[in-house]
């Protein structure tokens, strides 16, 4: 007895539609994140602050000047790195939670190298230091991919678990121990050796640096090359049919594992341009902010599209950039982690307009 | 089913044909020859409703046979083993399906046919083989073709 | 004297664990039924916010606990929504969970006034057994001096074995996080086993969370949690989803930070940041030796459906 022949018991019932159409797919994230705000306005005024005043001084503090764009700038470049790396893996159904971990085994990589050649001009520094911490994401996302590959375990698991290992590795090696990254004359308060003062990423604009413009740049490439190269095919096929992918001839467990060192170097990038960029030696707070979630985040509310993605972690960072700003408004930081996971939210779940359409019918009749 | 659902047409189109000249340029692809191709593939074999970017899933049963029929077929195999390539189509596009295959067997393409459909058998083949429980029980020249006795095979008469 | 301190230490891990092992036996419930909630963090520290902050303004340890199951609950039910019926991606949901949850906590921990630290004296809670039971050597401070909610996270413990592998309802379950079609077309209502036990998992995160602001830490500070919802999360898969394995997992896991100083006390030391990765460590490792081998991990019982979405038109 099937129930699918029954009538629709429902008044309210689902139509897979079958492409929404432009107008739908704009409107529907535009009124996610007015319902989102709605929410957070809320919260607002219930704690008795002015949601227009506060909206008004996100915006300052976030895009109204160049004080403000450069702040927002700089703390984006982590967030498109990590959005980047979860974008691609994501698009072949890879699900690398593990940006976090990935980038701090690329801070560690960086920082390592770069005490180790302290002494080397900057020219070679730079270069060196950016590829080891790619190295560093890579090899770290790389144990995850050999677990899958070849212990076929769920890398939802395996990359969550490397990133907590790697937190506290981190913090191993500054607060637990003298280790070769800790500023040996940092006896009460553990800091991380500074690494040489040449190799500091060059800034362009105020204090904005490079790390923004190759954050920019691999986000082009990243489009380019998922677009106009084999391996961009191969990962779009697989991600959506592994068995049309391996009629094809294509090597999924191969795949699987460049797509996951991709990932992973794109993150480890992130936390070498940190280093190189901001904190000039290991420091484990700064590394922990948990913009590898946010980049998940980011990369959702954009598709997984690796240019949209720019733009919506420029919106997200620029939100936390004006976070100390509200602060001294008497507004807690915390609402603007409240508007960045409700916007997400509402996306996600909006998201699912763009699939089905809802019928209203009477009782009995059949749509 | 050899398809990727979520993925276009023409992606879906250069499946086989992608690792190849002259769609592949190195580690590259080029996405004006995918088109150049699904573009006479679709006029060639009659592929309606593929839009560029819209998921293949969307296509009618009867084009995405003829789809993948127009995938194999354009890479010149020695063989095409085809499985119940009419199977839950339309009349029409059941027709279309068929004559795509026997023109192509004309051509010189050697074709396996695996079918339940005996209407479909009798209208193509031009050697018949039953098979029963995994073994060849008997071959049928379709000149005699014989509900019954094909029949009885089918049910394993013919078991020696 | 060495017996004393191991005691007494094991005594503490368990009510230490006891949050971890609650979390982890609501999403062993709702992994079971087939929803995955990375979103644990974010219903403990949304449920120790709202759940201190009660029992702050009314000095009542019960409608503290209370609140905080609520919160959980109600932090759960987005993640529901969102996972099962809007077929959302489960991580991404589950996420947006601990974004959101970290960010109300925070926001109510810095707006609530007057600020959420030091509890009300009175809002603990007690030993619940007579003293005659507690002074008991060895088995009094291990099995009889703990207060009421060890006591129920141990009946939870034993109910949520039961319920799972004894009864009716609970295999379907099974089935549901298994092979939902098949359990649709048996008649089995997905949906709503989904919804229930994805609510009861918040739930139990949120008397966790109460338990652990309230009672066991006593004050609020941002990240109070600090990653025992992750920890919790492995725990799940490393017992296998099993809740007598789980508990067991739980004391161990817990107990690592106070069985590190016990070592240290007791003559052997290990780097404190080591012992934090073990939980860890070890999900890893028991995941890719069981993942490695099809029939054990048949027998290990990860639910297939796990964080697969249901669709009745898909069957």
């Amino acid at each position: 007895m099937s129930t699918a022949l029954d009538a629709p018991k429902a008044r309210l019932h689902l139509e897979a539609r079958e492409r929404a159409s432009l107008t739908v797919r704009i409107v529907v994230p535009i009124v996610s994140i007015l319902i989102a705000s709605i929410f957070t306005s809320i919260a607002m005024v219930i704690d008795g602050h002015s949601p227009i005043d506060a909206f008004v001084e996100i915006y300052h503090s976030a895009f109204g000047g160049k004080n403000p764009l450069v702040r927002t700038l700089l703390l984006s470049t982590p967030l498109i790195f990590t959005a980047l790396a979860a974008a691609v893996a994501f698009r072949m159904k890879i699900w690398n939670i593990g940006g976090d971990g990935q980038l701090m085994m690329g801070a560690v990589a960086a920082s390592g190298i770069a005490i180790f050649l302290s002494g080397a001009p900057f020219w070679i520094l730079i270069p060196v230091i950016l590829i080891a911490g790619s190295l560093g994401g890579l090899l770290w996302a790389g144990v995850a991919a050999v677990l899958k590959v070849f212990f076929k375990t769920d890398e939802v698991i395996t990359t969550l678990m490397l990133t907590f290992i790697a937190s506290h590795y981190m913090e191993y090696l500054i607060f637990g121990s003298f280790s070769y990254w800790r500023d040996p004359e940092s006896s009460t308060y553990a800091t991380g050796k500074a690494i040489p003062e040449v190799a500091e990423l060059p800034r362009f604009w105020g204090r904005l640096h490079i790390g923004f413009l190759i954050a920019v740049g691999a986000g082009l490439l990243v489009w380019w090359a998922l677009k106009s190269s084999r391996w961009g095919y191969e990962t779009r096929v697989i991600g959506d049919s592994p068995t049309a992918g391996r009629y094809a001839g294509m090597s999924v467990s191969k795949n699987i594992i460049i797509v996951l060192c991709v990932s992973g170097a794109l993150a480890g990038l992130a936390g070498a341009v940190e280093v190189v960029g901001i904190n000039h030696a290991l420091q484990p707070t700064a590394l922990q902010t948990g913009v590898g979630f946010t980049g998940i985040i980011a990369a959702s509310i954009a598709r997984m599209h690796p240019l949209m993605l720019i733009p919506v972690a420029v919106f997200l960072s620029g939100l936390v950039s004006s976070g100390t700003s509200l602060q001294q408004m008497g507004i807690p930081i915390d609402i603007v982690l409240l508007l960045q996971g409700l916007v997400l939210l509402f996306v996600a779940a909006g998201e699912f307009f763009l699939h089905y359409r809802v019928r209203y019918a009477p009782r009995g009749e059949v749509a | 089913m050899g398809l990727a659902s979520g993925l276009s047409l023409k992606d879906n189109l250069a499946l086989k044909a992608y690792r190849r000249a002259p769609i592949s340029r190195g580690p590259f692809i080029s996405q004006k020859e995918i088109r150049k191709m699904s573009a006479r593939l679709v006029s060639e074999y009659d592929i309606r409703g593929g839009r560029d970017e819209l998921p293949i899933g969307l296509l009618s049963g009867g084009n995405l046979q003829r789809s993948i029929i127009a995938r194999e077929i354009s890479e010149n195999p020695d063989v095409l083993l085809a499985a119940s390539p009419t199977r839950g189509l339309d009349l029409a596009a059941t027709d279309s399906v068929r004559r795509l295959l026997a023109d192509a067997a004309e051509d010189g393409l050697g074709i396996l046919l695996i079918s339940e459909d005996l209407d479909e058998i009798r209208a193509l083949a031009d050697r018949i083989v039953v098979m029963f429980e995994g073994e060849i029980v008997g071959e049928i020249d379709p000149d005699e073709f014989d509900l019954e006795i094909i029949g009885l095979m089918m049910a394993g008469a013919g078991r020696s | 004297m060495n017996d004393t301190v191991l005691i007494l230490s094991l005594a503490t891990t368990i009510a230490a664990g006891t949050p971890m092992l609650l979390a982890a036996l609501g999403e062993i419930l709702a992994e079971r039924s087939g929803v995955m909630n990375l979103g644990i963090e974010g219903m403990m520290l949304i449920a120790a916010a709202s759940g201190f902050w009660i029992t702050s303004e009314t000095e009542s340890l019960a409608l503290g606990m209370l609140t905080g199951i609520v919160a959980g609950t109600l932090l759960a039910a987005i993640h529901a929504v969102l996972a099962v019926s809007l077929r959302v991606n489960q991580i991404i949901s589950g996420l947006a969970l601990v974004i959101i949850g970290t960010g109300l906590s925070g926001f109510l921990g810095d707006a609530a006034t007057p600020k959420l630290t030091g509890r009300p004296p009175g809002a603990r809670f007690t030993s619940l057994l007579p003293e005659a039971l507690t002074d008991l050597p060895v088995v009094g401070p291990l099995v009889f001096d703990h207060d009421i909610i060890v006591y129920l996270s141990w009946i939870f413990v034993a109910a949520t074995s039961y319920f799972l592998f004894r009864t009716r309802p609970g295999l379907a379950v099974w089935a549901v996080g298994d092979d939902p079609a098949t359990a649709d077309s048996a008649g089995i209502p997905v949906i709503a086993f989904r919804y229930g036990f994805t609510l009861l998992g918040g739930a139990l995160a949120g008397l966790a969370g109460a338990y652990l602001s309230i009672h066991l830490i006593g004050t609020w500070q941002d990240s109070l949690t600090s990653g025992l919802g992750w920890i919790a999360f492995s725990l799940v898969i490393f017992s296998g989803w099993r809740p007598w394995r789980a508990m067991l997992a739980a004391y161990v896991f817990g107990g690592l930070t106070t069985l590190g100083f016990t070592f240290q006390i007791l003559g052997f030391g290990v780097p404190t940041d080591f012992l934090a990765m073990l939980p860890f460590v070890l999900t890893i490792v028991v995941l890719a030796i069981i993942s490695s081998r099809p029939e054990a991990a048949r027998r290990f019982g990860a639910p297939a459906a796990l964080g697969k979405s249901f669709a009745r038109e898909s069957r």
